[in-house]
């Protein structure tokens, strides 16, 4: 009789951790799947610009076959002294407009706040985050909303060309799918094909159209050396050496290496890490994301859009014969870019 | 020569000189409409309205990124928004005055004016980028903010539009839409990001109908979503499951006394027009900067006589038809 009882009870132990082993599996499954959910809401591959395919309508939102205004069959119009281009990504990737990335005020703004973008802006930038974000005027940017036809001044390119090109969004960015679909950045850029270093990148999980924490990986230096082709230097010794660059003979500073190899620099200046801006630490790129891989790119020191740094410092330009006090697109004020790495 | 005879040809002259200017009078300040725009006797728009004029502005304070119009009192304030300030002009496109006009070293009233309505003597100008509403009296002077209800606290407020008491909002970037009163108590609130009826893409426009019914122009979607004056969703124009096709980019819309729909479609550069039940009626404009033309077209609104007004941001003037 003791045995009949003991042998139900233990059965009904069995049934009871049967039960709960199956509530805990239907738990960790919806688990998962919400995370999956929320996970796949916004994250790196996301691109608003594809689907073309599945959508080919989306074509005539900026093009017309027959009947466009502007180059590429942009279908648009210049408007005043800003290129059809520029105008045509604005109207959405401006305030009120069709994107949550703000481009000319630097910003990614969401329902609840408003972030740095880890470009910088083109009129302003945001300098304090959150529900009521605090701005500021950009002094140097990359002149993408030039006129049609005009040419800009490219520091470091071709000397046959005067230094000068035409530039515009989609120097840098192609609005259709590519592989690095959250930044849609080209991989032929100024004829230059990048496209076995394309510039790559990872966002935070989770921060994708928000509160972006970005890491770089590789390609940065051959991305922006496609049209500031002198400025990329890679080769020890180019600091010294007034004959590397094809268009002048400047000593250059050199990018693509690992800083903390020379002696006097502060490791506490830069991270491989997800950096989310502002932020007065300086990104470095790293393959594996590994400090053994680190490199110093351009963008270590630069923003890619615009910057609200300040500088008083007079300096000659890479023609040779003119001087400058623009800020450069750079992270600090007064060339404080170096002294955060170099530490004198 | 005779006195008599030079008499006539002075008389002639001043003859000539008097229709000459009573014809381009009346031509540029017509009558009709000068007594119309007071008494509404014109009949609801059944055929595409005709380019009448646009308004570009004074050539020192020319407009810059006009996203809005409104028309009260028989003058038709616009939006400036990169110039963060209202430009004000009269019934026939002549200026008349700028409202928040920044002050050099302050920070502007109205950092980006977007929607505008005007109630009472007052204007009210939605500010996209500070994310509240700006209150003037209509001469233009600053009388203070709109204060919401807690729950009704808005970030990118978009277009507005006042009607029966009630102020209609779109957050641009909280995908909704928003009811107050004019003392800011928040009657009604709907919508979230999404594709579902119901759900929003950045949505701009808005407009109310006769029954109350409001008319939302989802953007991002690409359509018109419908809903009655308690925010149940009825209907969608456009989009996947419309009859008409995308309505690519729709931004600025309006509702005539007929309650035709009109919407802009701002990368197509036109407005399109429906009837009540969604069916397509015809189109104004084509891309491009002649008169009658459209380049990024953003704001619409349709005045109690039945003349539209367009406001472009690629063009950067406003576009009047009748």
């Amino acid at each position: 009789m003791d045995e009949e009882n003991e042998e139900k009870k233990l059965w009904g132990e069995v049934k009871r951790m049967k039960r709960q082993l199956l509530i805990l599996s239907m738990v960790l499954v919806f688990t998962l799947v919400l995370g999956v959910g929320v996970a796949a809401a916004y994250t790196i591959s996301s691109n608003i610009h594809g689907g073309y395919t599945a959508d080919t309508a989306a074509c005539g939102q900026c093009h017309s076959t027959h009947a466009a205004a502007g180059k590429n069959l942009i279908q648009n119009l210049e408007a005043g002294t800003q290129n059809d281009v520029y105008r045509t990504c604005v109207y959405c990737h401006k305030s009120g407009g069709q994107s949550k990335y703000d481009v000319i005020n630097g910003a990614i703004v969401t329902g609840t706040g408003t972030y740095a973008s880890s470009a910088g802006g083109f009129d302003q930038v945001v300098t304090t985050e959150g529900a009521t974000p605090v701005f500021a005027a950009v002094t140097s940017e990359h002149d993408v909303d030039a006129a049609n036809g005009t040419t800009v001044w490219v520091p470091g390119y071709d000397t046959n060309a005067g230094n000068y090109m035409e530039l515009t969004c989609a120097s840098c960015h192609d609005p259709h799918n590519t592989a690095n679909t959250a930044r849609a950045l080209r991989v032929n850029v100024n004829g230059v094909d990048i496209s076995a270093t394309p510039p790559t990148l990872d966002i935070a999980a989770g921060t994708v159209l928000g509160d972006e924490a970005v890491s770089y990986q590789s390609g940065w230096n051959e991305f922006c050396g496609a049209c500031h082709q002198d400025f990329k230097q890679t080769g020890a010794g180019s600091g010294d050496d007034t004959a590397l660059g094809t268009y002048g003979s400047f000593a250059r500073h050199r990018v693509g290496m690992d800083p903390s190899l020379y002696a006097g620099t502060n490791e506490n200046s830069w991270t491989i890490a997800t950096l989310s801006q502002p932020s007065p630490l300086m990104p470095l790129q790293s393959s594996d994301g590994t400090a053994a891989n680190q490199q110093v790119m351009c963008l270590t020191c630069h923003y890619a859009h615009g910057t609200k740094a300040t500088n008083t410092v007079t300096f000659n330009r890479a023609d040779g014969t003119s001087t400058s006090t623009s800020s450069t697109l750079l992270r600090l004020d007064n060339r404080g870019v170096c002294q955060v790495c170099h530490n004198k | 020569m005779k006195i008599s005879t030079l008499i006539i040809i002075i008389l002639s002259l001043t003859l000539v000189g008097t229709v000459t200017f009573g014809v381009y009078y009346i031509n540029n300040q017509n009558p009709v409409e000068q007594v119309t725009r007071v008494i509404p006797v014109t009949a609801p728009q059944t055929t595409p309205p005709e380019f009448k004029y646009a308004i570009y502005g004074l050539k020192e304070i020319s407009l810059n990124y006009p996203m809005a119009v409104t028309v009260s009192g028989g003058e038709i304030y616009v939006s400036d928004s990169d110039n963060h300030q209202i430009q004000v002009f009269d019934y026939n496109g002549e200026f008349q005055r700028l409202i928040g006009a920044p002050e050099k070293g302050k920070e502007p009233l109205v950092r980006t004016p977007y929607g505008l309505a005007v109630a009472d003597g007052k204007l009210y100008v939605a500010d996209l980028d500070k994310g509240r509403i700006a209150i003037f009296d209509t001469g233009g002077e600053f009388l203070g903010y709109f204060k919401p209800s807690k729950e009704g606290v808005y970030r990118k407020p978009g277009d507005l539009k006042i009607r029966d008491g009630r102020l209609y909002l779109t957050d641009v970037i909280k995908m909704k839409v928003l009811v107050f009163d004019l003392s800011g108590n928040l009657l009604l609130s709907f919508g979230e990001e999404g594709k579902e009826p119901g759900q929003f893409s950045y949505p701009n426009g808005v407009a109310v109908d006769n029954d109350g019914n409001i008319y939302v122009a989802d953007s991002g979607n690409n359509r018109i979503q419908v809903f009655d004056s308690q925010g149940n969703y009825l209907k969608t124009i456009g989009g996947e499951e419309g009859k008409v096709g995308s309505l690519t980019t729709a931004r600025g819309i309006d509702i005539d006394r007929k309650s035709n729909i009109y919407v802009v479609t701002g990368l197509l550069g036109q407005v399109m027009v429906f009837k009540p039940d969604g069916e397509e009626l015809f189109r104004v404009g084509s891309r491009g900067t002649g008169n009658g033309q459209f380049n990024l077209p953003n704001g619409l609104y349709i005045d109690g006589n039945g003349r539209l007004y367009v406001t472009e941001v690629g063009n950067n003037r406003v576009s009047v038809f009748k």
